[in-house]
């Protein structure tokens, strides 16, 4: 019986993902389904401070994205090592709304993503991403949380 | 398919229902993981009681009877769907908690060790799609283990 067929993990490369890449990859073995890899990166903010010349924006902006695709790079490896078809997709833009994109275009039926779950008074609060992927995406949602299992 | 290591810890999946549409079609997924897996199904309800009022159109023996109703038509039900995925060659069994809904859905994932929960979005209390159901979310922040969300149909 098939399960998921492709399934899309959207990282921050944060420790909050971690465990949900783990949780992917166990996924993708299980039902044999090639996995995206998906980092949405939010270009810095243009505000670099007073006086700086605009070429040092450009500057970081170029850190920012070599910095990112090859973070990137490293966790497709990591999963292509653990013999699991693998794509990376890297995008810029807002968080949320890339993630809902690219499961629609790269036909997604699973969306595993980490939750950022800290401790206390703010465990109350899912991360305002993963909310908005729950509530918005099409197709099933798989919520891990940062804290270990 | 054999568990692998890396499937061992998914040997058990709690799956919350109202009975709507959405928790029917959580259950569906869930099936079919479970098939895929090789996971146990763990069909959990949790029944809403009201105080019981004395006052009123009805007494507290006719609150009861109306209570007693519904209990035993969700037994029947719950006996009814996991049945069906039995026949179908599945382990599954069912849990009735009583209480707020988003606790005993957590108290039951970590009371039945689930490794993962599958639920819909959306269930039967609020009208409201733009906002995710307060029962998902809630889950989704508190549970014990990752969680699988099924939205309703469009």
């Amino acid at each position: 019986m098939a399960t998921f067929r492709r399934i899309l993990h959207p990282t921050d490369f944060s420790r909050a993902s971690a465990p949900a890449l783990r949780r992917a990859i166990a996924l993708a073995k299980a039902c044999r389904a090639p996995l995206a890899l998906l980092h949405v990166m939010t270009p810095p903010s243009p505000f670099i401070g007073e006086g700086a010349p605009p070429s040092s924006y450009l500057d970081l902006l170029s850190l920012a994205r070599r910095s990112a695709r090859r973070r990137l790079a490293a966790v497709l490896s990591r999963v292509k090592r653990e013999r699991v078809r693998a794509k990376a997709i890297f995008v810029e833009g807002l968080p949320a709304s890339e993630i809902l994109r690219a499961a629609r275009r790269t036909r997604a039926d699973l969306i595993a993503m980490g939750t950022h779950g800290r401790t206390g008074v703010s465990r109350l609060f899912l991360g305002s991403v993963a909310e908005r992927v729950v509530r918005e995406s099409r197709c099933p949602v798989l919520t891990v949380p940062a804290h270990g299992r | 398919m054999a568990a692998d290591q890396t499937l061992g810890d998914l040997a058990r999946i709690l799956v919350p229902t109202d009975f709507s549409a959405g928790s029917e079609r959580a259950w569906t997924e869930a099936r079919r993981l479970a098939s895929r897996l090789g996971a146990e199904l763990v069909l959990v309800h949790v029944l809403v009681e009201a105080p019981l009022y004395s006052e009123g159109p009805f007494n507290i023996k006719q609150t009861r009877g109306v209570f007693d109703v519904a209990r035993k038509w969700v037994v029947k039900t719950l006996g009814d769907w996991t049945s069906a995925a039995a026949a179908a060659g599945l382990s599954a069994r069912w849990v009735l908690r009583t209480g707020v809904p988003y606790k005993e859905i957590v108290g039951a994932a970590t009371h039945e060790r689930a490794d993962l929960v599958v639920m819909g979005t959306h269930g039967r209390g609020g009208l409201d799609r733009a906002l995710l159901g307060s029962v998902a979310d809630r889950v989704i922040r508190l549970a014990p283990c990752p969680v699988v969300t099924v939205r309703g149909t469009e």
